[in-house]
């Protein structure tokens, strides 16, 4: 089934400048994106223009619409949604809608597929080109069908007199292929909600039936003619990308070393970089492994990990002032009950099932580059970088990889591929060992958020206090560092930030005492590989602020819900809340109540809320979340179960509500299993957690019942739904705890054995 | 070394001359050029390159093709197409039962190997069926309705 090289497609650059027929060539997930290994022209800009309904879409002579996004399908069903979208403004039937998404020499820089932003913010201009072309189309056909506009009606793509059918046009005949030439944004209205008739629907994922057969979907399936097999050899300090650990610490090769491995086409040095090539895949993963590489040891070592809250506290980092409303000093002093806590999150990974991998086609002058990022342009311009080539020869195309969650090494993976395709002058596959990928990817960073907050004598907050640390980076692609092309400093990534502020506090409308309020985000150059993954620091930062709301309703006396709704001025939260507590049947009572002595195995039940709150501070919000779960706590071994999770989430309009389903079910589950198993492992080399034994995600049996109550509210925006329903989860099982057993679980991940030292501790 | 090795694929006989502790996993990607079996691991801990061999399901990416001779293997893409699946395929799309669908193969074989040896599985045989397949999108809920819906499938209609 290897590829077959076809005809150059129209390019649709040239499209977009000169006009004429477009041929639509590629966005069925069972094709094969830019099949064509020809070489690009060169003339056209730097960055496609994304304003004006061209950039978005066409329509082709056979009647065929193609989507044209910036963003890319993480495994979400976006690409099935964002069709639902252009249906319905366009009046086409979804199987008439091709989606193209991530190819830099075709789709709009709409920036990386981050912050759950699809739907909220890339699928806008999309709906506004699919209006603009809507009344452009029904304008001409009013022409060609010589009756007022006003009689028209379209459906299916069809232009036809209302009272007589027959009378018709197709927007296939009226485009004719051509280009729209309609800036945006423009002022043709958008429907009303009410004449949705395909956005709202549960329309089937358009990817699935080719997931579910073996057809050619994603980039580790790719073959092309000539293609070779490449793996790399990374320095001995998995996840430690600071000079001096990397950089220039490689000492020797020896060539000689794989010779009597057949079919070594090369091994490629450079800095740090060191790759091999072969003919065949198990033969260059055989010359990775038994290649002899000599480095430098890095002798300062990595800082000791194993009490993390002391080395968090003693990485060096800089407070930044996010809030500091009324006088918390002063609060805090004359409160009647005050309270502190500390909470400490472990680095997490994104943990892909399938390692990354890029298929890269460096030769001609071209380079060509099918990948898996979440981001596309960036990956191009990092490329050029990494060869020293314009970017404008770069090509990056998107295909759909095992699901990532943030960014794990589908970056680095695809320099890795360009570097050595470039060397031999061949298309190169390359795909990481799981080893590799555990150790390399950024890891979901570590963090560390110290509260103190204080009740008035009526049971209100009276003050509260916020300190957070969390330590990411930005994870350039590791082939830079690696070849020395850039420095091994990491940067500086302040989403640390992301819900900092508690949800209660609201400057105008939230009770008084929520206005002492003081929130500090500490940043910091992150001491091991690090970057974003799914609820990024709202996640942690969520743990603590519901942890402790917990901890000041049990101060209070109060039942935990509705001391969360006596504070929170925010109408669509307290409706997700009491929507939650509703299905759950939450008895109003305060936690905790004893627990039966004899019994081995206790319950409890638990409640938090939470907004994922992102993008530069202070940043906007997705929807909003409540959880209520239901916990077993197994007193002699610690075992927490979790065993049934009320979700409910309002997202404004539901644009598909088995995608919002799936993606609160697919949140729950991973979050449970990152706050019940999950901490990624060092010792002072890097990460020492480099398979799936060493890094257990949960599996089958001990997934729970998940209920989810969708609040629709088709009238209100779209909001994203990729990671909110991640974001209350680990403060819902620690109050899920607490209501069992009474001790308070503050450091992720609830281990057995952390949970029976607690245990111990109590009594 | 290489040697001569024979096989059936999704009922093509097949002979290749390889080393004998190459993968049957690379085998199949690489020569066959089939797609479903995925490499997730290569170390039989997460189940995404499971394939069916002699009625098991087997974990492909540490079977080394000597082990295979002569053997009957079944991929995903022996069990039908996406204009014609497997009833057990038609589950997985019904339910809508993958998210970014790398684990999918592996969630689809062993379900198949269990419902061949089990056509009435309860939840508990399930769940315990799955537990070494991994997924991370946490698509489990759709993938356990999926397989139900199968085993449901396989009582009433044709069943391959």
């Amino acid at each position: 089934m290897a590829v077959m090289t076809r005809a150059h497609p129209t390019d649709r650059r040239q499209f977009l400048k000169v006009g004429g027929a477009l041929v639509v060539s590629i966005g069925l997930p069972s094709m094969l994106p830019g099949a064509s290994a020809a070489p690009l022209a060169r003339w056209w800009p730097a960055v496609l223009p994304a304003d004006t309904v061209d950039s978005f879409l066409a329509i082709g002579a056979d009647g065929m619409v193609t989507v044209y996004c910036g963003h890319v399908d993480l495994g979400t069903g976006v690409r099935t949604a964002l069709a639902q979208i252009v249906a319905e403004e366009l009046d086409v039937s979804i199987g008439h809608v091709n989606v193209v998404l991530g190819d830099t020499d075709k789709t709009p820089d709409q920036g990386p597929t981050i912050a759950s932003d699809t739907i909220q913010v890339a699928a806008i201009p999309l709906r506004r080109a699919a209006a603009e072309a809507r009344r452009f189309l029904v304008a001409r056909a009013a022409q060609h069908l010589n009756v007022p506009q006003q009689q028209l009606t379209v459906a299916n793509g069809i232009v036809s007199v209302r009272h007589n059918p027959a009378h018709s046009v197709a927007y296939a005949s009226l485009v004719q292929g051509r280009r729209f030439d309609l800036g945006l944004p423009g002022d043709a209205p958008v429907k009303k909600p009410s004449e949705y008739r395909i956005v709202g629907k549960a329309i089937p994922r358009v990817d699935i039936p080719a997931k579910v057969t073996g057809a050619l979907t994603f980039v580790h399936d790719l073959r092309l003619p000539g293609m070779l097999h490449g793996r790399v050899v990374r320095p001995p300090v998995p996840g430690v990308e600071i000079s001096p650990a990397i950089g220039a610490t490689l000492v020797s090769v020896d060539r000689h070393s794989i010779e009597h491995i057949p079919g070594v086409v090369d091994v490629v040095v450079h800095g740090d970089f060191v790759g091999v090539i072969a003919e065949r895949e198990e033969n260059a993963e055989r010359a990775a492994r038994e290649l002899k590489v000599a480095w430098q040891p890095w002798l300062e070592g990595l800082a000791d990990f194993s009490n993390l809250e002391r080395a968090i506290r003693q990485h060096p980092s800089k407070p930044r002032v996010l809030n500091d409303e009324g006088d918390v000093v002063s609060a805090l002093a004359s409160a009647a009950k005050s309270l502190s806590a500390t909470y400490v999150w472990p680095y997490q990974m994104h943990a892909s099932i399938g390692p990354s991998c890029a298929v890269a086609d460096v030769s001609g002058g071209q380079c060509t580059v099918w990948s898996g990022t979440q981001n596309p342009h960036v990956l191009r311009s990092d490329l050029a970088a990494l060869l020293e080539v314009p970017v404008d020869s770069v090509r990056v195309l998107r295909m759909e990889a095992a699901g990532c969650y943030g960014r794990n090494c589908a970056d680095d993976v695809a320099g890795d591929a360009a570097f050595l395709s470039r060397a031999v002058g061949r298309p190169v596959r390359v795909q990481l060992s799981r080893a590799d990928e555990h150790g390399w990817e950024p890891k979901g960073a570590a963090q560390l958020v110290d509260v103190r907050g204080g009740l008035d004598a009526d049971g209100m907050v009276a003050a509260y206090d916020f300190n957070t640390r969390w330590l990411s980076g930005m994870a350039e692609m590791l082939p830079l560092l690696l070849t020395g092309l850039r420095p091994a400093k990491p940067s500086v990534n302040t989403m640390g930030d992301r819900t900092a502020m508690p949800a209660y506090y609201d400057r105008y409308r939230s009770s008084p005492g929520f206005r002492h309020c003081r929130v500090v985000a500490n940043d910091a150059v992150p001491p091991v590989r690090a970057a974003w993954l799914r609820g990024v620091a709202a996640m942690p930062n969520v743990f603590a602020h519901e942890s402790f709301m917990d901890e000041l309703a049990t101060a209070a006396g109060a039942d935990a819900i509705e001391f969360r709704l006596r504070h929170l001025a925010d109408e669509r939260g307290a409706a997700v809340l009491r929507a939650a507590a509703e299905r759950a049947g939450w008895e109003s009572r305060p936690s905790f109540q004893g627990a039966d002595p004899g019994a081995d195995v206790v319950k409890g039940r638990g409640a938090a809320y939470g907004r994922y709150i992102h993008s530069p501070f202070p940043g906007y919000g997705a929807a909003w979340v409540a959880w209520v779960c239901e916990v077993a706590v197994n007193r002699a071994t610690g075992d927490i179960r979790v065993t049934r999770v009320v979700v409910a989430q309002d997202c404004g309009l539901i644009v598909n509500p088995d995608g919002v389903r799936h993606q609160v079910h697919g949140n729950v589950i991973q979050s449970i299993s990152r706050v019940l198993k999950e901490a990624v492992t060092f010792d002072r080399s890097g990460v020492t957690s480099l398979d799936w034994a060493a890094y257990p995600i949960l599996t089958f049996p001990e997934v729970p019942e998940i209920e989810t109550v969708l609040i629709d509210r088709p009238e209100q925006p779209a909001l994203g739904v990729g990671e909110a329903a991640s974001v209350p989860s680990a403060a819902a099982m620690a109050n899920a705890v607490f209501d069992a057993t009474g001790i308070r679980l503050r450091e992720v991940p609830f281990t057995t054995s952390r949970v029976r030292a607690k245990l111990q501790e109590q009594h | 070394m290489t040697m001569r090795i024979a096989f059936t694929v999704n009922g093509h006989d097949q002979a290749l001359e390889v080393e004998a502790e190459t993968p049957l996993l690379y085998v199949l990607r690489d020569d066959l050029h089939l797609n479903a079996p995925k490499f997730g691991c290569g170390a039989a801990q997460c189940g995404a390159c499971t394939v069916i061999m002699n009625g098991r399901a087997i974990r492909s990416c540490v079977m080394p093709m000597a082990a295979a001779a002569n053997a009957r293997i079944t991929t995903l893409e022996g069990l039908g197409t996406a204009e014609d699946p497997h009833p057990i395929q038609r589950a997985f799309i019904d339910e809508q039962a993958a998210q970014c669908g790398y684990c999918t193969n592996g969630m689809i074989m062993t379900a198949k190997a269990l419902l061949d040896r089990h056509p009435n599985p309860t939840e508990q045989q399930i769940r315990a069926a799955l537990a070494g397949n991994l997924c991370r999108c946490g698509t489990h809920i759709e993938i356990l309705a999926a397989v139900r819906r199968a085993a449901e499938a396989r009582r009433t209609d044709r069943w391959p």
